[in-house]
């Protein structure tokens, strides 16, 4: 996650901390409580400002953890919201989130990425190193492997929202280079429908 | 030296070797695949599994190999020191001795000269030898700086080296090769001409070593300065050269430059000298700054002619008594015809004569004029003209007052039967005298003189005296004119000067004198210089080297040289010319016939060598440069700036398509415009898929039945809009289905767009994605970018007392083939647009829940479904419509609880 394909964008990690930090400040708006699942436990945060000051403290340390959080057993009616590239296998998440998704937890799972990771842009003989301690490849022809790259990103992100919408989750795209504001009303809207239902 | 037919030549020839090694460059550079490019990339993982299908590209290209070998070739020529078109002229050893003739002759192929010196101080810098530089015309203090030195150090001196205007003497060079002592190596650029000492110094350069004489086959053809003649000047040319005929033209040129005249001066075969006498009208003359030989550029071939070639009148009074039929007996015939050979001539009553405002009025009679006519004469003369009188017997009983000296009364007679004295002979010119440096034929005498009674000034006055110190001619300066009086008489009875060739000499020594009175003639003091030549011809301003001229000075007082160069000196106004044509005489046009035994001969006709190394080397970095480019290319470091290129190509494009639409013909915008403004239309933007396209079309036709059975709008059919090219402003509302494949606008269609908006016009933009789910469905994100350069003012979801919820119906939600999506108006509309909101953004599916049939029925199911969820969807319709059309105007009904509050009160 911490990448970024131009020098003028954020990384992928910056962005999903404002969308974190954004979506927290308005569920706290609005009475909810917040909590942060982490890699080794669930954290429970509570409501209100202070809620928020403590998320600042807590977010950095857990931020830069490679792999996906604990399939910690959430409290009935939660609703998780999940900030991720999805570069984890894809089997991995399917066991994650069915883990998670007992009943009565909805969630949303949006894919923050980079525009340079949507389609394949380089060129020429490429030497492509990962950031998380992946092997090297060494691409010949970069340019060749563009529409498979293309065909595969498709896949990849039919299967994940197959996933999601196997339990029902939202499953939404977010480009570092789009602006957050649509993205934000959009989850704060559709949150907002889920919790209606479990309040009504 | 390696040499190639001549062509090329090699210096180092042994790094050529090196080439050898180039095939083993060739199988190293194959061995070597350029580095790859390195990138992060996090989406690694989708990358695995397609790599099977990667071309190979290792190997370096076969076109980048052949550029290397190509640099590298070329760095190898370089370093072998190429020399193109190389001469070798230079055999021994020690230093060379390069003698150049840059006199006035050098100037005609001096380009030639400046080649092969450059060549031969290239050949020497190559080989490392001392170079001495003699030229054989310099000023006198140039001397001071010659000695030997590397031939770099002679480059800048050579190339400023210009020819001279003036004769060579090699006679300097002899003296500056005294100290020489051999060996050393002799080049001679000479000019082909002879003078004094030329064989003295060859054969002091042969003692030296080899000597090589480079010679131009130019025929110096020189002008010689120009006689006054009779309506023009008579033109003498003169050549080096005589063998075959020739013919040469001579330009007549003003000062400013103008070629006034030309005139073509044929040489016979084997003669040296051409004369031609050239008739030019007497004004045309008076303007003639130079006369110069067409394609001569040298020195020699320029005259400058000063105020002494300017065509004087001469005037002869003639009395009646003139003995009809024997021209010989005429006292004026001598006059005449002395005269008629030297300027243009008149002759007739006094007071005709003297209103033609003659140069030189010639009398021969005593003058009693009116005093009407007397003030006249006064006023010629203070215009500075010459009054000419010859002596006649009543002149000296009864003078006149127009005389310079007085005379006595009586004139004498010599050598008569009865007189004791032999006839007088002529005396040297006084060195004051205008008639100065004249030789004195021994066959004049005089016999009879009037005398002149002797004064203290006479002296001065006596241009000419006989032997006994009788005046002969005196002349007085009176008003700025002059009064001249020869004491005899213009025939043969008292002297035989008009018989003889000095008469006319002095004749024209007095027309030199008259009219313009050149002050250089008789003044003491020296002449400055003004302008000079230079060795090509052109006038100048002069060096610090010249020196004024010596008053009334001659070809032999000051021969043409560093320190006289030709030119004008004297006073601006009337400057005086100094040629060097008179210094060109037959010898000085001698060509050399002979050199010693032993000496080589050679043509100056060669070509520039050129060093070529240089040149390769400089090729070698361009070629490198682009090797450079070419690796990064592959490497593919120009991605981004390819694609921004692409989209210039793509800018370009569009504005082409603009441009050619914009010249279609005029009727198909008029009837649209016609067709859209005769009733209200709605609109939409086809997208360029056809079911969606359809779809617009059938939802707006039935929305616009909607309207016409349930509201006054009464809507024409719907029109479809290219949103490139149609005119947007006549619809009041245009509806824009999104679909994913619809192409960028261009820049013209996003301003135009942008105008739309700002001047009061809708557009109710459907992403039809609601069914996709989710936050910013596909459509969502094509209309962001689609929209990208369009001003769109800020957005916010429709608040609750939004006009659009109450303008026609009252309405909760906007449901259209599927409900529940968010919809978008602007935050502030302007008031310019009566608060409409210009941007309407939704993702329902209008068009599809309005569309119906000819009877009325429904084409697509809504979702979830219901006849609510359409009739709600025809009434956000009405609502729409009702809204572009009628603006605020149901706003106001936010005040229509107040009112009846009030009302009821």
């Amino acid at each position: 996650m911490q990448f970024s394909g131009a020098r003028s964008r954020q990384t992928k990690l910056d962005r999903a901390s404002v969308l974190l930090f954004a979506m927290a400040s308005l569920l706290l708006r609005s009475g909810e409580r917040v909590g942060l699942l982490c890699a080794d436990r669930t954290r429970m945060i509570g409501s209100g400002q202070l809620a928020l000051d403590r998320l600042c403290e807590m977010l950095p340390e857990q931020l830069g953890a490679a792999g996906l959080p604990i399939a910690a057993e959430l409290p009935r009616h939660a609703t998780v919201l999940a900030f991720s590239d999805t570069w984890t296998p894809l089997d991995a998440w399917d066991r994650r989130l069915t883990q998670l998704a007992w009943p009565g937890v909805r969630g949303h799972v949006v894919q923050v990425i980079d525009p340079v990771e949507a389609r394949l842009t380089m060129r020429g003989r490429v030497r492509v190193e990962g950031l998380e301690g992946e092997a090297p490849v060494l691409l010949r022809r970069a340019e060749s492997l563009a529409d498979a790259y293309s065909t595969r990103f498709a896949q990849h992100n039919d299967r994940m929202s197959a996933i999601c919408r196997r339990l029902g989750w939202g499953f939404n795209r977010h480009l570092t280079d789009h602006p957050p504001l649509p993205l934000l009303l959009g989850l704060h809207e559709a949150i907002s429908v889920d919790r209606r239902s479990v309040h009504a | 030296m390696l040499s190639l037919a001549g062509i090329l030549g090699f210096s180092q020839p042994w790094v050529l070797v090196a080439l050898v090694a180039l095939p083993g460059l060739w199988w190293l550079l194959r061995l070597l695949p350029p580095p790859p490019q390195r990138a992060r990339f996090p989406a690694i993982a989708l990358l695995e599994g397609l790599l099977e299908r990667a071309e190979s590209a290792a190997r370096m290209p076969w076109w980048l190999l052949a550029l290397r070998m190509l640099i590298a070739a070329l760095v190898i020529l370089a370093l072998s020191d190429p020399v193109l078109a190389p001469q070798q002229r230079l055999r021994g050893k020690g230093p060379v001795v390069i003698v150049v003739d840059n006199g006035w002759a050098a100037g005609q192929d001096w380009q030639k000269r400046q080649t092969v010196l450059a060549n031969i101080l290239d050949e020497a810098q190559r080989s490392d030898r001392g170079i001495l530089v003699l030229p054989t015309a310099m000023a006198a203090t140039a001397a001071d700086g010659i000695s030997i030195k590397p031939a770099s150090d002679w480059r800048a001196v050579a190339g400023a080296m210009r020819p001279h205007p003036w004769l060579t003497d090699r006679k300097t060079p002899l003296h500056l090769l005294a100290n020489l002592s051999g060996p050393a190596e002799s080049i001679w650029l000479t000019d082909g001409l002879e003078t004094a000492g030329r064989m003295e110094l060859a054969e002091r350069l042969q003692r030296l070593g080899q000597l090589v004489v480079y010679t131009g086959q130019s025929d110096p053809m020189v002008l010689q300065e120009p006689l006054p003649a009779n309506q023009g000047l008579r033109i003498t040319a003169a050549r080096a050269i005589a063998t075959q005929p020739q013919t040469v033209e001579v330009l007549a040129t003003a000062a400013d430059g103008r070629t006034l005249a030309s005139m073509s001066l044929p040489f016979a075969a084997g003669e040296k000298r051409a004369e031609a006498s050239w008739q030019l009208p007497t004004g045309m003359v008076n303007q003639v700054q130079r006369l110069q030989l067409a394609g001569a550029n040298h020195a020699g071939g320029t005259v400058l002619l000063d105020s002494r070639w300017a065509q004087r009148t001469v005037g002869l009074v003639s009395t009646g008594n003139a003995r009809a039929g024997h021209p010989l007996l005429d006292p004026a015939h001598y006059i005449r015809s002395a005269f008629s050979g030297l300027a243009a001539f008149s002759e007739g009553e006094f007071e005709t004569v003297l209103a033609a405002n003659p140069s030189i009025l010639v009398l021969r009679e005593r003058l009693e004029p009116a005093p009407a006519l007397a003030a006249k004469l006064d006023a010629w003369l203070a215009s500075g003209g010459m009054l000419l009188r010859f002596a006649s017997a009543g002149l000296s009983e009864r003078p006149d007052t127009w005389l310079p000296v007085a005379l006595r009364p009586l004139s004498r007679s010599l050598g008569g039967t009865l007189s004791w004295d032999a006839p007088q002979k002529m005396a040297a010119f006084p060195d004051t005298s205008p008639f100065a440096g004249l030789a004195i034929p021994a066959d004049v005498t005089v016999k009879r003189q009037i005398l002149a009674e002797p004064e203290p000034g006479l002296r001065d006055k006596t241009w000419a005296s006989l032997a006994d110190g009788t005046p002969l001619v005196t002349a007085q300066q009176r008003n700025g004119g002059w009064i001249v009086l020869v004491h005899v008489s213009p025939d043969t009875d008292w002297s035989t000067l008009p018989l003889s060739g000095l008469f006319l000499e002095m004749l024209g020594r007095l027309i030199w004198l008259s009219q313009g009175s050149p002050d250089f003639l008789i003044a003491d003091q020296p002449l400055p210089p003004q302008r000079v030549l230079d060795g090509f011809g052109n006038l100048q301003d002069p060096t610090p080297d010249v020196r004024p001229l010596p008053a009334r000075p001659t070809p032999a007082l000051a021969p043409p040289s560093a320190v006289h160069p030709p030119g004008y000196y004297g006073n601006k106004q009337a400057p005086m010319a100094w040629n060097l044509a008179p210094a060109l005489t037959e010898t000085a046009l001698a060509p050399i016939s002979d050199w010693p035994g032993g000496v080589a001969v050679r043509s100056l006709d060669e070509r520039r060598s050129q060093d070529l190394g240089a040149w390769l080397l400089l090729a070698a970095l361009v070629l490198l440069l682009t090797d450079t480019v070419l690796s990064l290319w592959l490497r593919g470091h120009f991605r981004r700036s390819s694609t921004r290129a692409a989209s210039f190509g793509i800018a370009a494009m569009m504005l082409a398509t603009a441009a050619t639409q914009a010249v279609k013909p005029a009727n198909a915008s008029d009837d649209l415009a016609l067709k859209a403004t005769m009733e209200t239309h709605l609109a939409y933007v086809v997208t360029g898929d056809a079911g969606v396209d359809r779809t617009s079309a059938a939802g707006l036709n039935g929305l616009g039945k909607v309207l016409t059975a349930r509201t006054t709008i009464e809507p024409g059919p719907a029109i479809p809009i290219d949103i490139e090219s149609t005119e947007l402003a006549f619809f009041p509302l245009i509806y824009w289905p999104i679909v994913p494949g619809q192409p960028d606008l261009s820049a013209s269609a996003k301003e135009r767009v942008s105008s739309f908006l700002e001047h009061g016009g809708t557009i109710l933009f459907d992403t039809r994605d609601q069914d996709a789910g989710g936050v910013g469905g596909p459509g969502g994100a094509r209309l962001r970018s689609l929209l990208a350069g369009v001003r769109i003012p800020p957005l916010q979801p429709i608040p609750g007392d939004h006009v659009l919820t109450r303008s026609f119906y009252l309405l909760r939600d906007f449901p259209g083939r599927w409900s529940g999506g968010p919809l978008w108006v602007e935050t502030d509309a302007a008031d310019s647009r009566d608060d409409v909101s210009g941007v309407i953004i939704g993702r329902n599916d209008w068009a599809a829940a309005w569309a119906m049939d000819a009877d009325w029925r429904p084409l697509f199911p809504v979702y979830p479904g219901g006849q609510r969820q359409r009739e709600f969807a025809y009434r956000f319709g009405v609502n729409l419509a009702m809204y572009v059309l009628t603006g605020n105007y149901k706003s106001d009904q936010v005040h229509v609880p107040d009112i009846l509050k009030r009302l009821g009160q």
